[in-house]
């Protein structure tokens, strides 16, 4: 059993080979959620150095990992493979990726009458992959934000976007902007000042 | 599974634990029993709880019993294991050859002879609720579970050692079970290998109890995702039960739940995490495909 320190990025990102851009950057999201410090997944689990540590290492796999030129470039200079090991760690990882568990963004919230079957259904879609369906929360956000130590004045200082906008949008309260075009545009500048894709989260994001 | 006389049966237990009360390990066990037993499994429920005793009122039983008495569910059975002094193990060897399945209804917390019998059934499931207090206990129950089983491989003495190790909530048990294992093959190569080999070699289940809305749906999955890095032990996610305000209701009249409202999504729930241990039970191995990381 290997300590989180010894995992490599993949590991650390629950990530196979065959992982595209978008698969990273929804793991990072994920457990940079799990692991903020008002978490409630890991409420207890570890102690302030330990999830710090973490944190950094999440932090530094997801821009290790970030496109296929530094994946491929990971692979071959930190993980030292060639390409015939790389060619089998993809294929390994496509198999597995059917067995893999995918971690939660967020599954959405079903309608009214079913039937037993349906709701049978319903359920099990949303206790399985529900990564790919994924929704931001404002939860996310600030999960996020605060994982990285920034504060709101911060961020508003970065993005010239009113800290009560920001608040607004971590706290999902659309009735704080004048339109909602402003939101999208403060949700993207949001997005880009926390170093995520402004145009992914803005499509995401859940009370638009 | 049809009882045919002569045939030596393949019994199957399943262990429920919470870390705190009111997690509903009762609720659980009377339901995913009585849904068991409706699927044509001679199935026998089991309390577990010494002390506390009190799943013999979710079968509408008014004390506990001695011996395995029938519910009012066909095919399911029930039994008290609070008089006496016989191990619960013995009491299992003896009731096994009736019944397919065995569940077992533990008290709050455990303690450390009851972890030993919750980490020898097949399938030993923990129940949480979404809330901070029960999330946290589960940490601590798994500390503690890596405790009683360090203790079996090394030995009371060696284990008095470096027991401060594992209790230093600085670092987590994963880290912990590192450095122990670095001090004693140092000594004893062979036990070194063993701690390696055995400390976290038992899969659990994970379950989530009075589930309201898609923060706590996630919350499963996550909790196994700290557990795998940090924790150790292989974890399958087993799925999540929607709250339910008529299970106080049920509960308050003692009655099954999952008999009274079976066209709720909460019985829905309990349905398809049957099925997932029915799954698991069948296929025999028990080992879950399911892995989180490690694929190299």
């Amino acid at each position: 059993m290997r300590s989180f320190d010894e995992l490599d990025f993949y590991e650390i990102l629950n990530l196979t080979f065959d992982c595209n851009d978008k698969d990273v950057e929804n793991a990072y999201l994920c457990l940079m959620t799990i692991y903020s410090a008002s978490s409630m997944a890991s409420y207890g689990a570890i102690s302030a150095t330990e999830r710090r540590s973490i944190l950094n290492r999440i932090q530094a796999g997801y821009e290790t990992l970030k496109t296929v030129e530094d994946r491929n470039a990971y692979q071959t200079t930190t993980l030292g493979l060639t390409d015939e090991a790389k060619k089998d760690e993809f294929a390994k990882g496509l198999e597995l990726r059917k067995e893999l568990s995918p971690l939660p963004l967020n599954p959405p919230v079903t309608g009214a009458k079913q039937t037993r079957r349906e709701k049978k259904k319903g359920v099990e879609e949303r206790s399985g992959d529900v990564s790919n369906q994924g929704v931001i929360t404002g939860a996310h956000l600030r999960n996020i934000r605060e994982a990285k130590g920034a504060t709101l004045e911060e961020i508003s200082e970065k993005t010239k976007v009113k800290k009560a906008y920001l608040d607004a949008i971590e706290r999902e309260d659309k009735n704080s902007f004048p339109a909602p075009v402003f939101m999208k545009g403060f949700i993207k500048s949001y997005a880009k000042a926390l170093g995520l894709n402004p145009e992914e989260i803005s499509e995401k994001y859940r009370a638009k | 599974m049809f009882k045919s006389p002569g045939r030596k049966r393949n019994t199957v237990i399943w262990a429920f634990a919470g870390p705190k009360g009111g997690v509903g390990k009762t609720f659980l066990t009377a339901g995913l029993s009585a849904l068991l037993s409706s699927k044509g499994r001679h199935t026998l429920a089991c309390d577990a709880d010494v002390l506390t005793p009190n799943l013999h009122s979710a079968f509408g039983e008014e004390s506990p019993q001695k011996s395995p008495c029938k519910t009012s569910v066909r095919k399911l059975s029930f039994v008290s294991f609070c008089f006496g002094r016989e191990p619960l193990h013995k009491l299992l060897q003896r009731e096994k050859p009736e019944y397919d399945f065995i569940t077992l209804d533990f008290a709050p917390g455990l303690l450390e002879k009851n972890m030993e019998d919750f980490i020898r059934a097949d399938q030993p499931v923990l129940i949480t609720t979404p809330e901070p207090a029960s999330i946290e206990l589960v940490y601590r129950f798994l500390r503690e579970l890596t405790a009683v089983k360090l203790r079996r491989i090394i030995g009371e003495e060696k284990f008095m050692e470096v027991s401060s190790i594992l209790y230093d909530m600085e670092i987590s048990p994963v880290s912990a079970i590192k450095s122990i294992r670095e001090k004693i093959a140092a000594e004893d190569p062979d036990a070194g290998a063993r701690i390696e080999q055995e400390t976290f070699d038992k899969d659990i289940k994970l379950l989530v109890n009075q589930v309201k809305d898609h923060n706590d749906q996630a919350l499963g999955p996550s909790i196994c995702e700290v557990i795998s890095k940090f924790y150790g032990f292989h974890t399958e996610y087993l799925g999540y039960i929607s709250s339910d305000e008529r299970v106080a209701n049920s509960t308050r009249n003692n009655r099954l739940f999952v008999n009274e409202y079976p066209d709720t999504e909460t019985t829905a729930c309990f349905s398809l995490i049957l099925d997932k241990l029915l799954r698991n039970s069948d296929s025999s191995a028990g080992v879950s495909k399911f892995r989180l990381m490690g694929f190299r």
